[in-house]
């Protein structure tokens, strides 16, 4: 065992994981001197890249045992595509795959069946929610799942470290040359970010879409020189699923306490004036910070110069408003962000790995004023979990929190103090997603606790009149409510590497007893 | 004291208890827990409830809690109200 620098115990070695590099610091590790290479191709004249079956497709990219197929979540939970394909994969008998997905959602549970008949083995995510991560949690994957931040897994495509076979993505609208997006259509769910690096690295690319139009599709989100094949299919996603998983709004009152606190948080810093960049979370009252940061901006005239990350309704609002000069946009949380991504100009499609790959000459995160994070809980040093519950079910995953914690001037993590019984601050986190170094300040019902690097964010709030108190202080405040929770055990199984951005392991997560 | 009829008290909300009594066969407190903190709280949560039974002097009962993150309190509370009701209820018979 190796202990990180953020005091997590790590095995040496890991079952089908690359070498171990302990977590050290958010910004230590260098890039290899190249990216992987890309594929070419070459398509003739008048060649056809149309394919009337997913099991043509199958067949054309010569796909075989062990190698590595990826997936994207821009469906969410309405996603059509990951089952389909791999209904198919298991018909032909292949084996011992690996799943490289941005994200798994509860409606691809079927993949449960498949690991069981050995037809997929691996699988790497970047957030898992549903049976697929219950399972997880009890030891359904013979290898450990890998987790990965949004801008991790870009990197970690280009780099070469997750080598694409076959990207098989989905597609709301396409054209026979594979020029393809995701605002068109029926099942429209607009941004396709998180399918951009695996289409530009993957040996081969398949095209799924229900809405095949004459060609040129304009705008695309890939292009076609990047595209091996086309297949038409029934339908590739339901739209009503899209708002589901990560997407939450609040309405109540403490909620809406807690996010009206955090925006006067974002005042008191002193970033709240022209040119302010800002994300959210989708979830809990993290989502309602925007609310209340827009209504002082427009109180005070300020106009913002981004909002990104996941997009959602409130942020076009905020568009519409004049609150931000342009929304650069990786996925669409609803649909209504899907349409405002069609129709307003200054809503920009981004891919995940301009906006989070640590290893790129710039990225979008390294702009961002202010991050709100969620969190399922803290503890006293601020790391964050935003992977399992505290009892030691995975519900979720970084996702953006730890790439945007680590490059934003500001990143405030907005919970409510107690949920169920649970008191939110922890000794220490069951699972370390985003490590407390990157995170600046933590904002609950019972009051406000500044991370100690930052003295400077501490002296502004109290000056604004702020509830700020020690964290250990807030800890035992709550605790007196809640009482102390007993620890989960847990076996030495590792289920799970989280692996940070850059590519070092901040955690690993085990499997439960029981 | 034994319960011998059925009574409930509290509700499935969000940081609250459903507390069902229902008569006992023997001399002694029976107490199913049903809580969604159960790995971090479920010894608290019957401590609690087995400790406020004792107070208004229950001896024999089956007790279901369906408990969705209640606090001490509130537990508290809950079995109090349900072990008032039974009594009411046995003063109608």
């Amino acid at each position: 065992m190796i202990i990180n620098s953020v005091g997590r115990m790590i095995p040496e070695q890991i079952m089908g994981y690359k070498e171990v590099i302990p977590y050290q610091s958010p910004h230590n590790l260098n890039p290899p001197e190249q990216k992987a290479p890309g594929y070419p191709g070459k398509i003739l004249p008048g060649e056809n890249k149309l394919l009337p079956t997913i099991e043509e497709a199958i067949k054309k990219c010569d796909l075989r045992d062990g190698m590595t197929i990826s997936f994207h979540h821009h469906f969410r939970n309405g996603d059509y595509v990951l089952n389909m394909v791999l209904e198919q994969i298991a018909k032909k008998g292949i084996k011992d795959l690996k799943i490289a997905a941005s994200s798994i959602f509860p409606i691809h549970a079927p993949l449960l069946e498949h690991i069981k008949n050995g037809t997929v083995s691996r699988l790497s995510c970047n957030y898992m929610l549903g049976p697929v991560a219950e399972a997880m949690c009890n030891g359904a994957f013979e290898y450990p799942v890998i987790f990965r931040t949004h801008g991790g897994r870009d990197r970690a495509i280009e780099a070469g470290e997750e080598s694409i076979d076959v990207a098989f993505i989905g597609a709301s609208a396409a054209d026979k040359a594979g020029n393809f997006n995701g605002t068109e259509g029926p099942s429209a769910c607009g941004s396709l970010g998180y399918s951009v690096s695996d289409c530009m690295y993957a040996k081969k690319v398949v095209v799924l879409t229900d809405y095949l139009v004459p060609y040129p599709l304009a705008p695309a989100s890939v292009e076609e020189t990047h595209v091996d094949y086309v297949i038409k299919v029934d339908s590739v996603g339901d739209p009503a699923g899209i708002a589901t998983g990560a997407v939450r709004m609040v309405r109540d009152p403490l909620g809406l306490y807690i996010a009206k606190l955090a925006s006067d948080v974002i005042d008191a810093s002193g970033l709240l004036k022209d040119g302010i960049s800002f994300q959210t979370g989708a979830g809990g009252p993290t989502l309602a910070v925007a609310k209340f940061l827009s209504e002082k901006m427009k109180k005070r005239g300020i106009v913002g110069s981004f909002g990104s990350g996941g997009i959602t309704s409130y942020f076009v609002e905020m568009l519409q408003d004049g609150l931000f000069r342009y929304l650069l946009d990786t996925q669409c949380f609803d649909t209504v962000a899907a349409k405002s991504l069609k129709e307003n100009p200054k809503h920009i499609e981004v891919s995940s790995s301009r906006y989070a790959n640590p290893h790129n000459k710039g990225c979008i995160v390294n702009n961002l004023d202010v991050m709100i994070l969620g969190a399922t809980e803290v503890d006293v040093d601020f790391n964050v979990n935003v992977h399992t519950t505290s009892d030691g079910i995975v519900i979720g995953g970084s996702g953006g929190n730890a790439d945007t914690a680590a490059c934003s001037k500001l990143a405030i993590v907005v919970t409510p103090a107690i949920r169920g019984r649970m008191p939110i601050i922890q000794e220490k986190v069951l699972t370390l997603t985003t490590p407390g170094e990157t995170v600046d300040c933590i904002v609950t019902d019972m009051g406000i606790a500044v991370n100690p690097r930052r003295k400077d964010l501490e002296e502004k709030l109290l000056a604004m009149g702020l509830p700020v108190k020690n964290i250990y202080d807030l800890k035992n405040s709550i605790e007196k409510l809640t009482g102390k929770p007993e620890k989960i055990k847990t076996t030495d199984e590792v289920v799970a590497v989280v692996e940070y951005r850059n590519g070092s392991v901040i955690d690993v997560i085990r499997k439960l007893s029981n | 004291m034994k319960i011998t009829t059925t009574v409930q008290a509290g509700s499935l909300e969000s940081s609250d208890i459903l507390i069902t009594l229902t008569p006992g066969q023997n001399e002694d407190l029976i107490i199913n827990i049903k809580s969604d903190v159960i790995k971090q709280f479920g010894s608290v949560i019957k401590n609690k409830i087995e400790q406020t039974l004792k107070t208004f002097g229950v001896t024999s009962v089956v007790c279901y809690a369906d408990d969705k993150g209640a606090m001490d309190y509130v537990i508290e509370a809950r079995v109090e109200a349900a072990v008032k009701k039974a009594l009411d209820k046995e003063g109608d018979k």
